[in-house]
C-alpha cells in the first residue's frame, strides 16, 4: 500500500483530508436526505470520533460527486481506523451511495478506496495547530470554571 | 452452521505455542537470540527445536513440566530463512520495520533511543528468539545445555545475545509491586473466567475477548477474522510477540517517592510514601486496587482473584480514588472512556514478562542492571502494543490530560506532570523517567505446524 495519500500536513498533530467521490446515478437526493438526517440527529455518529475539529459533506456538480473535507487530530491511518471500527454503519449509509464503495469494514479495502479518492491539499492552514479537540474542550471548561470562580470572589461577603 | 469460535480455539491449543493464552507461572527464564547465516542450516536447526516446542495444551494436575521452550522469529529472521518476497511483504508494516525503526512512535528517545541500546540488541542480528522458562535454575540449565549442543552442532547458527530473568526474592517487580494480576481473558482459552479481565458489559459483568485479538486466524472484537500473512497457513495459530528490555532506576524511584511525599503532604512517613506509590500505579504494592480501597492497603482484597480485578473506574470520573493518569488506568481504561471514545477492547495486550537482575538492597544505586523483560502478545503490534504505548502511556490527550505521560513507566524528561486529586496542590511536577529502554525487537511466534513447515522449507524461495 502506498503511503502517498497520507496527507501532507505541515503540522505535527493535526491532519487534513479531502475526498472527492462519484455518486451513483440517481442517488444524490437520497444521499442528501441521509446527510440532512445526520445533521439533526441527537446521537450523531460523528460525535463518536472525538478527534474531529470540523467536517463537511458537499454534494457537487448537480449530484454527480460528493466532497468530504475534515480536519482532525493524529495521523491519517489512525483516523481511518477509528472511522472503520467505530462508525462503519454511518459510513456505509453515506458512501454506500458512491461508486465502488467497498464498505467501511474490513479495513484494508476501505483504506485503499479512501487512498484512491483522496485529493491532496495545495495549502493547509490551522490557527492553533498544537491544540487537539480535547485540549480545546478542556480549556473551555477551565474558562467557564474560572469565570464562575471570579464571579464568586466578586460577590460582596455574605452577612451571617 | 454457526461454529462457536471459542470452541475452535480450544480444539487448536495443541497447535498454539505456550505462554501466550495462559501464563506458565514459572519463576526463571532465559531469552536466547540467534542469528542465522545460512537458510538451509537455519531451517534444519529450527526443525530440531520444533520437536521440543511447548504448546498451549493444558497440563493436568501434577504434570507441569520442569521447563518449557518456545520459538519466535523477527522479520530479519524470516528473511534469513529464505521466505519469498511476496510472503515477507504480507507481514504488517511495523513488524517488517522492526522495533528500532518505530522509536518515534514508542517514545524511545534520549537515553532510550536505539543508538543508545546495548550493542547486540540494536543490530540486525536478532533473528530467532528461543525462550526457556523453568521451575528451577537447575531445570533451566539442563534445558539450556540441550539447546546449546543442538545449536553448536548447526552450521551458521550464532548466539547473539542472552537475557536471563527471574522473579526477585520479594516476588514483585523491582519497584516493589506485585505484577501480572490483570490480563485479558480470552474466549475459548480454557481458563476460568475471573471478574475484571475481560471487557466491561452491562449489569456489572465482564465478557472475555474474542480470540482473534491474540491469535491469528480467529475472529476478533471487530467481528472479523484477524488479518494473517499469506499463505494463511503460515499465520494460523501464530501471533506477534514484543520483546523489550526495560531498565528500572530503582534508587531514583525510591528517592522520588520520599521527596514527592514531602512536597505533597509535608511528610515522608511510610504511610504517605505508600499512598503516593499506589497513586502512581493505581494499585498498592500488594496488588490491591485503589478503586476498591483508596485509603489503605487491604491484603484480603489483594489476594482474592475474584475481587482484585473487579472494578471499572466509571464511578470515579475525576480520579479521586485512582488518578486518571495512574499506570493501570492508562494501560487499560476499562469503562472510564465513555462509549464515544476509543474502543478499549481493541487495544488490550497479554503481558508475559519477567523481571531481571538482583533486588536492590542499598539506599543508593549500586550500578547494577535490573528491570523488566517486557513481553506483550497480540495479533496486531500496531493496534495493540504500539497504540497503548503511544496513545495511553506517553500521551494524555485521550484522557483530557494533555501533556501528561505515565508517571511510572512513561517517557518523562524531568519536566513531566501528573494530576493527582487529593493533596492541596493536586499536581506532581518535574517527573523524570524511571524506566529506560535497553533494546528490543518484534517477533512472530508461529503455530507449531507452521513452525515445522517453515523448518522444512515448505514456503522458502530457495528450496
Ligand atoms: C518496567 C516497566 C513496567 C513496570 C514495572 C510495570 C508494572 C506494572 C504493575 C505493577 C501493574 C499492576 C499489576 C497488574 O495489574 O498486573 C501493571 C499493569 C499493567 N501494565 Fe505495566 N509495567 C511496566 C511497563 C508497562 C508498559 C510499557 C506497558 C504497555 C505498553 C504496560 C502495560 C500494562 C498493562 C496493560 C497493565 C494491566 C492494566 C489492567 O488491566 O488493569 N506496562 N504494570
Amino acid at each position: 500500500m502506498s503511503p502517498s495519500a497520507e496527507s501532507g500536513s505541515p503540522y505535527e498533530n493535526i491532519t487534513e483530508m479531502t475526498l472527492l467521490t462519484p455518486i451513483k446515478d440517481g442517488e444524490a437526493d437520497e444521499l442528501a436526505q441521509v446527510l440532512a438526517a445526520v445533521q439533526i440527529a441527537e446521537d450523531s455518529p460523528i460525535k463518536k470520533i472525538s478527534t474531529i475539529h470540523y467536517a463537511r459533506w458537499v454534494i457537487l456538480d448537480e449530484g454527480a460527486r460528493l466532497l468530504f473535507t475534515s480536519n482532525f487530530d493524529g495521523t491519517w491511518e489512525k483516523y481511518l481506523r477509528d472511522f472503520s471500527e467505530k462508525i462503519p454503519e454511518g459510513l456505509d449509509a453515506i458512501w454506500g451511495h458512491c461508486v465502488g464503495w467497498p464498505g467501511a469494514q474490513p479495513f484494508a479495502p476501505f483504506r485503499k478506496w479512501v487512498d484512491r479518492h483522496q485529493v491532496p491539499a495545495n495549502l493547509f492552514y490551522a490557527a492553533y495547530p498544537e491544540s487537539t479537540v480535547r485540549e480545546v474542550q478542556r480549556a473551555l471548561d477551565w474558562k467557564e470554571k474560572t469565570e464562575r470562580f471570579v464571579a464568586e470572589l466578586a460577590k460582596p461577603p455574605r452577612s451571617s | 452452521m454457526v461454529v462457536s469460535v471459542g470452541r475452535v480455539l480450544q480444539e487448536n491449543l495443541g497447535d498454539i505455542q505456550g505462554n501466550l493464552l495462559h501464563a506458565y507461572h514459572m519463576p526463571v527464564a532465559r531469552y536466547a537470540f540467534y542469528r542465522l547465516e545460512d537458510p538451509a542450516s537455519g531451517r534444519a536447526w529450527l526443525g530440531k527445536l520444533s520437536d521440543r516446542v511447548t504448546s498451549a495444551t493444558r497440563w493436568s494436575e501434577g504434570d507441569k513440566p520442569s521447563s518449557t521452550m518456545n520459538v519466535a522469529l523477527s522479520f530479519r529472521g524470516l528473511e534469513a530463512l529464505g521466505l519469498p518476497t511476496a510472503t515477507l511483504a504480507s507481514f504488517p508494516e511495523e513488524f517488517r520495520l522492526g522495533m528500532a525503526e518505530r522509536s518515534e512512535i514508542l517514545g524511545d528517545v534520549g537515553e532510550s533511543a536505539p543508538e543508545c541500546w546495548e550493542d547486540a540488541l540494536k543490530g540486525d542480528g536478532l533473528h530467532v528468539l528461543v525462550e526457556i522458562h523453568a521451575q528451577t535454575t537447575t531445570a533451566l540449565e539442563s534445558h539450556t545445555e540441550w539447546l546449546e549442543s543442538v545449536s553448536q552442532a548447526a552450521e551458521g547458527v550464532v548466539v547473539e545475545y542472552v537475557q536471563d530473568a527471574a522473579l526477585p526474592k520479594t516476588g514483585t517487580e523491582h519497584f516493589g509491586f506485585v505484577d501480572g494480576i490483570s490480563q485479558p481473558s480470552v474466549e475459548g482459552s480454557a481458563l476460568p473466567e475471573l471478574p475484571g479481565h475481560g471487557t466491561p458489559v452491562e449489569s456489572g459483568k465482564w465478557k472475555p475477548l474474542r480470540p482473534g485479538e491474540f491469535i491469528l486466524g480467529y475472529v476478533g472484537e471487530d467481528g472479523l477474522a484477524s488479518e494473517t500473512p499469506t499463505p494463511a497457513a503460515l499465520g494460523l495459530n501464530g501471533t506477534f510477540v514484543v520483546f523489550r528490555k526495560l531498565h528500572q532506576r530503582v534508587a531514583d524511584f525510591r528517592q522520588f517517592l520520599r521527596t514527592t511525599a514531602q512536597a505533597l503532604w509535608d511528610t515522608d512517613d511510610p504511610e504517605k510514601v505508600e499512598l503516593l506509590a499506589a497513586k502512581l500505579v493505581g494499585r498498592w504494592r500488594s496488588g490491591c486496587p485503589l478503586e476498591l480501597s483508596p485509603d489503605q492497603d487491604n491484603a484480603a482484597i489483594a489476594n482474592n482473584p475474584q475481587i482484585n480485578n473487579n472494578f471499572r473506574f466509571a464511578q470515579d470520573p475525576d480520579g479521586e480514588r485512582c488518578p486518571i493518569g495512574a499506570h493501570i488506568r492508562r494501560a487499560n481504561p476499562r469503562g472510564s472512556l465513555d462509549a464515544t471514545d476509543t474502543l478499549v477492547r481493541r487495544h488490550r495486550i497479554l503481558r508475559r514478562g519477567l523481571p531481571y537482575g538482583e533486588w536492590l538492597e542499598s539506599e543508593s544505586d549500586d550500578g547494577a542492571d535490573r528491570g523488566l523483560v517486557f513481553i506483550a502478545v497480540g495479533s496486531s503490534i500496531s493496534r495493540q502494543f504500539e497504540f497503548v504505548q503511544e496513545e495511553w502511556i506517553n500521551k494524555g490527550d485521550l484522557f483530557f490530560l494533555d501533556g501528561e505521560k505515565d508517571p511510572f513507566v512513561g517517557a518523562n524528561d524531568g519536566t513531566g506532570k501528573m494530576t493527582l486529586p487529593g493533596p492541596s496542590v493536586p499536581f506532581i511536577f518535574n517527573l523524570q523517567r524511571f524506566v529506560t529502554v535497553r533494546g528490543g525487537e518484534y517477533f512472530f511466534m508461529p503455530g507449531l505446524e507452521a513452525l515445522r513447515k517453515l523448518a522444512q522449507g515448505k514456503w522458502s524461495a530457495d528450496s
